[in-house]
């Protein structure tokens, strides 16, 4: 859609050179009437949400712009004519009757806002279901938004575009002011452009302000809440700012406390703690406990064992680590005989059967390694007097309960 | 061992895998110093066995999809002179680097403190975003208290009672 816009733009700058204004504009109106009728007789805009997503994909649809801008050069270039035909841009946004709307309105046709937010949200509520939603769900949302916002505004549309000049500068602030006033077209069709390389949740498109809200009805805001749960992105809460900066501020906030929960849980003891900061400390402490746990540890290990005879260590833990201390013993005559011929097949291969051993219980596991070498080491136990399974492959690992 | 949370996943391997490669680590500095039993210095030796411990436990924690073992993995490459493969992984996270972080540090201050010394203590935590970083700590700590365990087993077995 950016890129569409885009070549609009460039479309409709070309005629410039080509058709000095020699006319004054009779009215916005009548020219807009032709070139909605123009638009018509192109065979249209796909302006159906199907084909929102047909339309990105689609090249052939590349070529409306063109003859857009052809019909559009017949137009005497005109900064108003420039900014109703950067608003044409958008009709992939929504309906092209949620347009017409807006080109009513700010034609001057006056609509309650109510009956206006009401129709919009009818028409985007049935295209909730699509894929390619983001840019209806925006326009709704931007609505709304600029209802509420504007329901806190004073009026006066003087001060309104200063405030408008100041958010297009920044990009797309989400401070709404409804605007009137012809002199704001040129900043909105600065606005238009962006709008197509604005990041998705963050921003809310200016094409908004040119609506003329002039009641604003609490109905707008239920309306917005009522809509929340159909969009993906992060939306301005009644009564907070909508500042971009904010919005994703909170969204980061969230993120944090979430993950805070999550660790809430992982690290014991800390389900009545509360706060972010005691919380916090918690974790670091537990953190740096656990890291001098393991150093503590490790250096047990090198004090018990000085003399690293690996094998014997290893088998030894194998079997500690199956079983927790009390049947250690039995486990050490069992597996004293095996040991010189297991440490001589080269033990380290990773195999999982001993390793299975270690899941704290004494259930047996299937022994997937020492496949040439198993018959030999259940022959070992069976000097030991162990009972071996022939089937089972733990045979060597037994454990008696 | 699943984790409730589908959102982030902080799954860790069971302990038998974590048993595997500390043991796999333990061998290997055994076959590289076969003559040295008894280094003089047995600080040496428990520095030695402790980054076996690390390394083992990165390697046993998904190895370079996550982002604080492959820093740790790097950093003992580095002290090894090796280098470490990384596979590709696709990015299903993605986190805002380390400039942008300086930028925002307006953000929370009380969190940032916190977020600050967590990074000091988590390997890798330099170029992350807090959120990202919680993520990690969680995961860090699930496989801190898995080698923990791994550990203490080890010692309980080997110790001559």
């Amino acid at each position: 859609m950016d890129e569409f816009a885009a070549k609009k733009k460039d479309l409709v700058n070309t005629p410039v050179d080509l058709y000095p204004p020699e006319n004054p504009m009779s009215g916005p109106s009548q020219m807009m009437d032709s070139f909605r009728e123009t638009l018509w007789n192109d065979g249209g805009f796909n302006v159906h949400t199907d084909a929102d997503t047909s339309f990105r994909g689609n090249n052939n649809i590349d070529h409306r712009p063109l003859e857009m801008g052809w019909n559009m050069a017949q137009f005497p270039a005109d900064s108003g004519f420039i900014e109703r035909a950067a608003k044409f841009s958008f009709f992939g946004c929504g309906s092209f009757s949620e347009m017409m709307m807006n080109q009513q309105s700010s034609l001057g046709v006056p609509e309650s806002t109510g009956l206006f937010l009401q129709d919009t949200q009818i028409s985007s509520g049935s295209k909730l279901d699509n894929g390619s939603l983001k840019d209806a769900s925006k326009l709704v949302k931007d609505r709304s938004i600029n209802a509420s916002e504007d329901s806190q505004s004073s009026g006066g549309n003087g001060h309104d575009d200063a405030k408008c000049g100041d958010t297009s500068s920044k990009g797309f602030n989400c401070k709404k002011r409804k605007r009137i006033g012809k002199d704001s077209e040129t900043n909105q069709s600065h606005r238009v452009e962006q709008c197509g390389e604005e990041q998705e949740n963050k921003k809310q498109k200016e094409e908004q302000s040119p609506n003329s809200n002039a009641n604003k009805t609490n109905s707008e805001k239920q309306a917005s809440d009522s809509l929340k749960d159909g969009y993906i992105h992060m939306r301005a809460r009644r009564g907070q700012a909508t500042n971009s900066h904010s919005l994703a501020e909170r969204v980061r906030r969230e993120k944090i406390s979430e993950r805070m929960k999550f660790l809430q849980d992982l690290v014991p003891g800390c389900d009545k703690v509360t706060g972010k900061a005691v919380m916090l400390d918690e974790i670091i402490n537990y953190v740096q406990s656990l890291q001098c746990q393991i150093e503590f540890l490790s250096m047990k290990l090198s004090a018990v064992n000085p003399v690293l005879d690996f094998n014997l260590e290893s088998l030894l833990a194998k079997d500690a680590l199956q079983s927790s201390a009390p049947t250690f013993p039995q486990n050490m005559s069992m597996l004293y005989p095996p040991l010189s011929y297991l440490s001589q097949t080269g033990f380290m291969q990773p195999n999982l059967s001993s390793m299975t051993l270690l899941n704290g219980g004494l259930k047996r596991q299937e022994i997937h390694g020492y496949e040439s070498d198993h018959h030999n080491v259940v022959h070992m136990n069976n000097e030991t007097g162990t009972a071996p399974d022939h089937e089972d492959a733990t045979a060597d690992m037994k454990v008696e309960p | 061992m699943a984790s409730a949370d589908k959102l982030i996943n902080t799954d860790v391997p069971e302990k038998d895998v974590f048993a595997l490669h500390f043991l796999q680590s333990l061998s290997n500095l055994r076959t590289q110093n076969p003559l040295l039993n008894s280094p003089d210095k047995s600080i040496d030796r428990v520095k030695k066995i402790k980054n076996a411990a690390y390394v083992s436990m990165a390697r046993a924690a998904g190895g370079t999809s996550r982002l604080w073992s492959r820093a740790l993995l790097r950093r003992a490459a580095k002290d090894d002179n090796k280098s470490v493969r990384f596979s590709r992984r696709k990015r299903k996270v993605t986190w805002k680097i380390s400039s942008k972080r300086r930028r925002s540090n307006q953000r929370a201050p009380v969190v940032e403190e916190a977020a600050e010394r967590l990074r000091n203590l988590v390997p890798g935590g330099g170029g992350m975003e807090t959120s990202k970083l919680m993520e990690e700590t969680a995961h860090y700590i699930k496989c801190l208290s898995m080698q923990v365990k791994v550990m203490q087993c080890l010692v309980d077995g080997l110790s001559p009672n």
